[in-house]
């Protein structure tokens, strides 16, 4: 299970490979602006998906050198099987709660 | 646009993340503080350097400690017994090898027979042989 903050990561980099800024960027884009995470929380997030290896991180030629982080195939499994969970709570919900408002299209 | 003070406060907040951190992120971090800080507000950065560094600390104190090398993470988890009859041959090795270098504490005499009376030297040691003559009769 992860906070929201470090789903968004994973979410920004199973898209495409970015820089810490971009990451920043693409969550902020990705969430509507509803999440922004601090570059504390960002590099907090990236280390530990570096431990756990589902994110890796690989030196850039065109981006001026900086470092892009792409997600591992270890980190892909782990969102999909987060986003499998948030799937069958969301379904669970709707059981649940007969008098639901429908899904807002944005 | 600088902003030397604001700057040098996160490079403050910076220097409170473990060294380990810091070597790997730091760099990166102070890059994009300028670009942060026009996204996001300096209060929001400042703040959330400093929620960092408190949840890397706790982090870093209370990760375990890394795995030591197979010889040494051996001995603790072998079975008592094991550990017992590895001391007993570890005990008897060095007795062995002290026995070969020490001194030799067995006497030795030299007889010389040369007809009545029988002259004999005994030694205590053999690398410096300390004579002690002793008429036999």
């Amino acid at each position: 299970m992860f906070s929201p903050a470090a789903l968004q990561i994973l979410l920004a980099l199973a898209h495409e490979e970015l820089h810490g800024y971009g990451i920043m960027q693409a969550v902020f884009a990705q969430s509507d602006g509803q999440i922004k995470i601090g570059s504390g929380t960002l590099y907090d997030n990236l280390k530990r998906f570096m431990d756990q290896g589902l994110v890796c991180d690989l030196q850039s030629t065109a981006e001026e050198g900086k470092r892009l982080y792409r997600l591992t195939s270890a980190g892909n499994a782990a969102l999909s099987d987060e986003i499998a969970r948030l799937e069958r709570v969301v379904k669970d919900a709707r059981q649940r709660v007969p008098g639901l408002r429908p899904t807002r299209t944005i | 646009m600088k902003r030397p003070i604001t700057r040098a406060l996160y490079r403050l907040f910076l220097g409170w993340h473990p060294e380990p951190f810091r070597i790997e992120f730091g760099e990166e971090m102070l890059e994009i503080f300028e670009e942060s800080v026009a996204d996001q507000g300096l209060f929001f950065v400042l703040a959330d350097v400093v929620r960092s560094a408190a949840r890397q600390q706790v982090r870093y104190h209370t990760a375990p400690a890394p795995k030591r090398d197979a010889l040494y993470a051996e001995v603790p988890q072998a079975p008592e017994l094991a550990r017992i009859f590895a001391s007993a041959v570890f005990v008897l090795i060095l007795a062995a090898t002290a026995g070969m270098g020490g001194a030799t504490t067995k006497p030795q005499e030299f007889h010389i027979t040369n007809g009545q009376p029988r002259l004999t030297f005994s030694a205590v040691s053999v690398s410096s042989p300390k004579l002690t003559p002793r008429v036999v009769r």
